[in-house]
């Protein structure tokens, strides 16, 4: 939950050119702490941008002016504020060419609100916690110090290949956020390997054979089918089910 | 003989008729070139004869041209070469003048006949090439229409569900009948979504050329992640996995093919009683692979086997089993079992479903393995990474 949000609320830009959809989305955030300022297309979204300097974008891709994906670019060129980005296009490579334009996460519609509020929540808590500030991370019974490049499951030891430990570091430095294979490709093996999506079926199989609890059912190391893979951090179940209570905050 | 193709427009008439045009057309030459007799030297009279030759090949085809090639021969002969009237042939330096005339006459007829057959095959490349581009066209438009009002249901429904679950959210608690009513119009608009969703897939699934995201997938993947998508829905069944190591990978779309297992699972969830048996197995053989979904439920109305895969057809449910929740809240569609129908066909694979021995129902998926793609590099794995 939101214990340490920004002590003055998180301010929020949500582009988003559906009424309905912004009003929702609005009432959620709000209802979670955040300040949010709301605009319907992409022209209005840039100045906004500029001006509020925001702590999130909620970005919408297909807008009446253009497309979500030019201001990104944009953005992508004077900050690094985490961007969650709303797709009602079901093509998973638009959700790729999304993640790998620079976008932190992405929800497709239909999206509810629990779903919203924890992407939400992750974002605006690594935004907070920069990446080395956690150079430990455990998962499940499995440990892994990114500095000292040991990883250990049940305080047993476990020898990964470097590759598997690139692979690993790689997830967890996204901190629960999707990993594009082009992405996991190119940091592991190169950008000259990055149409090779076989050499990750054979990666994580072996990963998950060294961390997982039952390898034939993941509950860390998640495929996301079309778009790459993620690390949960935390206990799946949590995640996934729906959280009826409104949360504090 | 040509057989007379449809569009060989003037030989479709009784192959007979074209034989007697063939050897009226050298009768007609022969009639033409009787007052010519006495006054143009034989050899040049008999250049006439190729003309009726060339007439039958264009118009008849190539057989009549042949049979007026012969018959030219034959009538120069009779009629113009002394003796006339006879076949007899008195100075033999005309036997030369058959053999060329001859020549002449096969090979037009052959040469006519080859350029009738690439202008017949012109014309019909170019009108499957205009079918083609007119296909291709309203194979587009289909596609533009069926995106635009998959984004146009899915916007207005997102917004409607959001709405009613942000409704507890924007004032004080609600009373528990209206939070069950805001809960229950939710419901029904991801219900409404995913009955729009399910049609429009099905619609661009049946699409000639359905577009595909191929990529390398290994089975046991597939199966962890629809399991993962599944795992609030799958509770307290018991899984059995008989899913062998090293199984080759598929080339397949990575989201289609998780739809289909997701929607056998959701088939096997809505046919079982809640701690019903589900098991996932794999083999490869020759050239394809199987992925079967077993579970010990009601099993398929028998002789219908494969009626289930049509739209909006249901087995029955066994009393007691769950009305297929899943993690979604997708209720069944009743498309699910089509949709996995189509998406195999578009990757030129099967399902086939079939009742166990023991009570339940089995649903096998066929497809077919590509060659394997190379390993990856071999690692330098001596030492620990430092």
């Amino acid at each position: 939950m939101m214990k340490n949000p920004h002590p003055p609320s998180p301010v929020v830009l949500l582009v988003e050119d559906d009424a309905g959809i912004r009003r929702f989305v609005r009432t959620a955030l709000e209802s979670a702490g955040c300040t949010v300022h709301e605009t319907a297309a992409l022209e209005r979204g840039r100045i906004e941008l500029a001006s509020r300097r925001p702590d999130l974008l909620v970005l919408d891709l297909g807008l009446p002016d253009g497309d979500g994906m030019t201001l990104l670019a944009e953005l992508r060129g004077w900050s690094g504020m985490p961007v969650l980005v709303l797709s009602a296009r079901s093509d998973e490579a638009d959700k790729v060419a999304a993640l790998d334009a620079g976008a932190d996460d992405y929800l497709a519609k239909p999206f509810g609100v629990a779903e919203l509020l924890a992407r939400l929540r992750a974002l605006l808590r690594r935004a907070l916690r920069p990446a080395q500030a956690t150079a430990r991370i455990g998962f499940g019974d499995v440990e892994l110090d990114l500095e000292q490049r040991r990883v250990s499951r049940a305080g047993e030891p476990v020898h990964l290949t470097p590759i598997e430990f690139r692979l690993l570091g790689l997830l967890a430095a996204a901190g629960g956020r999707v990993v594009t294979q082009r992405q996991l490709l190119a940091g592991a093996w190169g950008p000259n390997h990055v149409e090779h999506a076989h050499y990750l079926r054979v990666y994580m199989a072996g990963l998950r054979r060294k961390l997982e609890p039952d390898p034939r059912l993941p509950t860390h190391i998640l495929t996301e089918p079309g778009v790459g893979y993620r690390l949960a951090l935390e206990p799946l179940s949590a995640a996934r089910t729906p959280a009826s209570a409104p949360p504090a905050g | 003989m040509a057989l007379p193709t449809p569009r060989a427009r003037l030989v479709v008439r009784n192959p007979l008729l074209n034989y007697l045009l063939a050897a009226l057309a050298a009768g007609a030459v022969a009639l033409l070139g009787a007052p010519l007799l006495g006054q143009f030297d034989l050899a040049n009279i008999a250049m006439l004869f190729p003309l009726a030759v060339l007439f039958a090949a264009i118009r008849l085809g190539r057989g009549p041209a042949v049979f007026a090639a012969f018959l030219s021969v034959a009538l120069f002969d009779f009629f113009f070469v002394h003796p006339h009237f006879t076949l007899a042939v008195s100075d033999l330096q005309y036997l030369l003048t058959f053999a060329v005339l001859l020549a002449v006459a096969l090979t037009t007829a052959e040469l006519a006949a080859r350029l009738r057959r690439e202008r017949d095959t012109a014309e019909a490349r170019a009108e499957e090439a205009a079918q083609a581009r007119l296909a291709a066209e309203s194979e587009r438009q289909r596609n533009t229409l069926l995106a635009s009002l998959s984004h146009d249901l899915r916007t207005p429904l997102t917004a409607l569900a959001g709405l009613a679950e942000s409704l507890p959210l924007a004032g004080p608690p609600l009373p528990p009948a209206q939070a069950e009513l805001a809960e229950a119009i939710r419901t029904e608009a991801l219900r409404t979504h995913t009955l729009a969703r399910d049609l429009l897939d099905l619609a661009r699934l049946q699409s000639e050329t359905p577009r595909l995201a191929l990529d390398w997938l290994a089975v046991d993947e597939l199966v962890g992640s629809a399991l993962q998508a599944r795992a609030h829905a799958l509770r307290e069944r018991a899984l059995t996995f008989d899913l062998p190591e090293d199984l080759p990978l598929l080339r397949a779309d990575a989201v289609l093919m998780e739809r289909v297992v997701c929607n056998l699972i959701d088939n096997a969830i809505a046919h079982t009683t809640a701690r019903g048996q589900i098991v996932l197995s794999a083999q490869s053989g020759a050239g394809w692979l199987c992925v079967s979904v077993c579970d010990d439920g009601c099993g398929l109305p028998p002789g219908r086997e494969q009626a289930i895969f049509e739209r909006f057809v249901r087995a029955p449910h066994p009393p007691g089993a769950a009305a297929a929740p899943t993690a979604t809240g997708d209720a069944g569609t009743g498309l699910g079992l089509a949709i996995v129908q189509a998406i195999m066909a578009a990757h030129g694979g099967h399902v086939s479903a079939r009742n166990r021995a023991g009570g339940g129902a089995c649903f096998v998926l066929h497809l077919p393995l590509p060659p394997q793609p190379e390993r990856p590099p071999p690692e330098d794995n001596g030492g620990e990474p430092s």
